[in-house]
């Protein structure tokens, strides 16, 4: 009971991180390791600087 | 995404299924329970009764809705295919294309639909009680909004994520193309100045108010270098700081408005407009990371958050409603609020939260390109906008359990409520409402306001009535003043963060746009072409918002009814698009899904259009309105109703003009988009041709995913039998 509830907290954690964008680089890490498995993937830094700067480039859009 | 395993027990689940005894009990009850809602609801004449109820008549309603009329859409008007692959799936290159968990996915997708849109109409369109606008609400996102959102999203998605503007000119022709750009276009610069026009109206000489939002602007800065030079990808912890900073900011708010550095905070509606137009152009040209990056983070947190909170604090609260179901205002169309009769005001001041145009975009821009499985586009289109119709109907709650009277002391035009509390105590007795200047200082003084007098435009009303949800539950009175800024704060940070977003989305329409004439000009990293686009993206809404927040006649008054249509005329393309899909598909016998609320839409537009182009009454009518400025000036007079000067009726004449102009722009904008979609029609069901496809060809899915949020004992049963299957393969392959 209580560890199927603490898997279920995990899994609600998990969720809200990806909500927000945070499990952005471990699906890219995770994404390069089946496709590209020969080439080193970019360190966490500079992943996240590309991340945030395509939005100059493609912004999006949203509802009011 | 553990789930990726061979798509052979799909099959299985798609399998027709009779429902059980126990379910059909269960979907009984809460019939029955919705309509007992339904019935109070209608029924009650003066009766003290819950606000809860809107909320139990809404869940009921699109549990019911989404249970079944979704389901029917996906499966027999759609086809969904969990066995074809998702073009996330097919193009997955972790950026754009991405195979994304539906639980996130509902989350990225709600945040980018829903903002301070749904928040603000049933606001206004409480006027007319609360059960034309709840009506409205929720039968309108069932049958209408909804739909559209899933069925843009399903085509889009079986389009590799094409947009709208794409699909109208694919599918319709260039005349639909371009009719839908100006409209979008349209409507982004009409929809920025009447959200910017509610921040005028909430922060206009409000000191604890203006410092607080003036606060977001370092908070994000902040936010926005400590994620990309301290902390990179640590969006939660970096939120948290932000959060725990604007709480500090709203508190601090509360001393600067009590100390001798008030009077620097305490800025005119003219001082606000410029400072938002300046922040507007500075925002859309700096870099994402910045400010716009830090403040979709601050906003995705402080959206979710409150609107939990409101829920469950209506259900604590249980605050009774003060409004009548429906007011004389419904039928004899002189609401104070904005003027015109129920039909077609109502469905066009609420436009967010029943049918929303513009969500049409979302639905074929990012969302498509992160689908895992066809089927989720019921959770992710029809679910995410019933969960947008909810924030709709506990905004209409919020606004419902105000004092009529305060409430429309709140919301008339400034210039009738006139410049003291006894003017506007007079103004409101003057529809039939009694509230005392006294009463007036009290409502104000409760929640540290120097008045709530013409604080129009719905945010100030919204951050009122939950200030009184929220401290019957947490703090009493001792904290309305807090909860009251607390609102305001939460509803400006989203439209700060649609005005730079949505000048931005502007800005890259009008380079795409321009560049196919003048090719340097499409460059997005091209800073004069940035600055150029950027620029005339802030003059065109902030013309609209300064001519609105000086309107001798009331911004909100004139400019939100154009919103309305302006949105509704994109929903009306985004129907056009899918029901001719539905009928070039071979699927014209369900094109109905798509058709009615098309011709709803149009019905209500154009007579919306039609009464504010051809109305006699000049409340309603802009060229009445205009014709009737114009002779008063002929005849030499120097002041006519609100305008107290004869450069406030040249303005208003002037206001008229364009606004008579522009929806009589949108009116036939709608005629063409239709014309030329019927034409397409036709052509189709004459048969001569075989049905056409634009959709991606089709390719077997590797995948496997549950459909819904949850997944059903059938999904649990197969997602363990496939993790049995890859462990078996694993021992296989170890072995051999």
């Amino acid at each position: 009971m209580l560890s199927r509830l603490r898997a279920g907290l995990r899994a609600a954690w998990q969720i809200a991180r990806g909500v927000v964008g945070e499990t952005a680089y471990e699906r890219y890490l995770e994404h390069h390791r089946i496709h590209h498995p020969d080439e080193q993937p970019l360190g966490e830094r500079e992943f996240w600087r590309r991340h945030i700067d395509r939005g100059d480039r493609d912004p999006g859009a949203r509802c009011c | 995404m553990a789930e990726t395993t061979e798509a052979t027990s799909t099959k299985e689940t798609s399998r027709k299924r009779r429902m059980s005894p126990g379910e059909i009990v269960v979907w009984a009850l809460v019939a029955v329970f919705g309509a007992v809602a339904w019935g109070l609801l209608a029924l009650s004449r003066g009766e003290e009764l819950s606000a809860a109820w809107l909320v139990f008549a809404a869940v009921a309603s699109y549990a019911i809705a989404y249970r079944f009329y979704a389901r029917f859409i996906a499966r027999r008007v759609l086809r969904v295919d969990d066995n074809r692959a998702t073009p996330a799936e097919r193009f997955d290159n972790a950026t754009d294309f991405q195979p994304t968990d539906r639980r996130v996915l509902f989350g990225h997708h709600f945040a980018a639909i829903a903002g301070a849109g749904p928040l603000v109409g049933p606001v206004l369109a409480a006027q007319m009680g609360y059960l034309p606008g709840t009506i409205w609400i929720i039968v309108g996102v069932i049958f209408a909004g909804a739909v559209q959102d899933m069925v843009v999203l399903f085509f889009s998605t079986r389009r590799n994520g094409r947009s709208i503007g794409q699909m109208a000119r694919e599918e319709i022709g260039p005349v639909g193309g371009a009719a839908a750009l100006i409209a979008v276009l349209a409507i982004m610069i009409i929809l920025l100045a009447v959200l910017a026009l509610v921040v005028v109206g909430a922060l206009e000489d409000s000191p604890w108010g203006a410092f607080s939002i003036g606060m977001t602007i370092p908070i994000a800065l902040f936010m926005g270098c400590y994620l990309r030079y301290l902390r990179p990808g640590r969006i939660i912890e970096t939120s948290v700081i932000g959060i725990a900073l604007l709480l500090l900011s709203i508190i601090g708010g509360g001393w600067i408005a009590d100390s001798a550095l008030a009077e620097a905070f305490t800025l005119t509606g003219n001082q606000i407009t410029f400072s938002l137009i300046i922040y507007g152009f500075v925002a859309s040209v700096l870099p994402v990371w910045m400010l716009l990056a830090p403040r979709d983070y601050l906003s995705t947190f402080m959206k979710v958050g409150v609107i939990v909170m409101l829920a469950v604090s209506v259900v604590i609260a249980m605050p009774v409603m003060r409004f009548p179901a429906v007011t004389e205002f419904a039928m004899n169309g002189q609401g104070p609020v904005t003027a015109g009769s129920l039909f077609p005001f109502v469905f066009i001041t609420i436009a967010c939260g029943a049918l929303s145009g513009f969500h049409a975009l979302v639905s074929s821009g990012t969302t498509p390109k992160l689908v895992e499985k066809e089927s989720q586009v019921r959770i992710l289109g029809y679910g995410g906008m019933l969960t947008e119709s909810f924030v709709a109907i506990m905004a209409l709650a919020a606004a419902c359990i105000i004092d009529p009277a305060l409430y429309y002391a709140m919301n008339m035009p400034d210039p009738v409520l006139g410049e003291t509390l006894r003017s506007a105590s007079q103004a409101v007795a003057g529809i039939g409402f009694q509230i005392t200047p006294d009463q007036l200082a009290a409502a104000a003084a409760a929640v540290e306001e120097e008045t709530l007098v013409g604080r129009s435009g719905g945010a100030p009303t919204l951050a009122l009535g939950l200030s009184q949800v929220f401290s019957d539950v947490v703090g009493g009175d001792s904290l309305r003043a807090f909860w009251y800024h607390f609102a305001v704060m939460f509803e400006a940070l989203f439209i700060l963060t649609t005005v730079d977003a949505g000048t931005r989305v502007g800005r890259f329409m009008l380079q795409d746009t321009i560049g196919n004439v003048w090719k340097k000009f499409g460059d997005v990293s091209w800073k004069p072409g940035i600055w150029i686009s950027s620029g005339l993206m802030v003059a065109g809404w902030g013309y609209f918002l300064w001519a609105g927040v000086n309107d001798p006649l009331g911004g909100i008054n004139q400019l939100f009814p154009l919103f309305g249509i302006a949105n509704q005329l994109l929903a009306a393309v985004a129907l056009t698009v899918g029901t001719t899909i539905l009928i070039k598909s071979g699927r014209a016998r369900y094109a109905w899904v798509t058709l009615v609320p098309l011709a709803w839409d149009i019905a209500v537009t154009l007579s919306a259009s039609w009464q504010k182009v051809f109305s006699a009454d000049p409340d309603i009518g802009f060229f009445a309105q205009r014709a009737q400025y114009q002779t008063a000036i002929e005849e030499g007079r120097t002041n006519l109703g609100s305008a107290k000067s004869l450069e406030d009726m040249h303005q208003v004449v002037f206001n008229s003009t364009l606004d008579g102009v522009l929806s009589i722009l949108f009116a036939l904008l709608i005629i063409v988009v239709l014309v030329d979609a019927m034409r397409v029609w036709v052509k189709a069901l004459r048969g001569n041709e075989p049905p056409t496809s634009t959709e991606a060809p089709y390719e077997e899915s590797q995948r496997w995913a549950p459909s819904g949020l949850i997944p059903t004992a059938e999904e649990r049963r197969i997602r363990r039998e496939h993790a049995e299957q890859e462990q078996e393969q694993e021992t296989v392959g170890a072995g051999s």
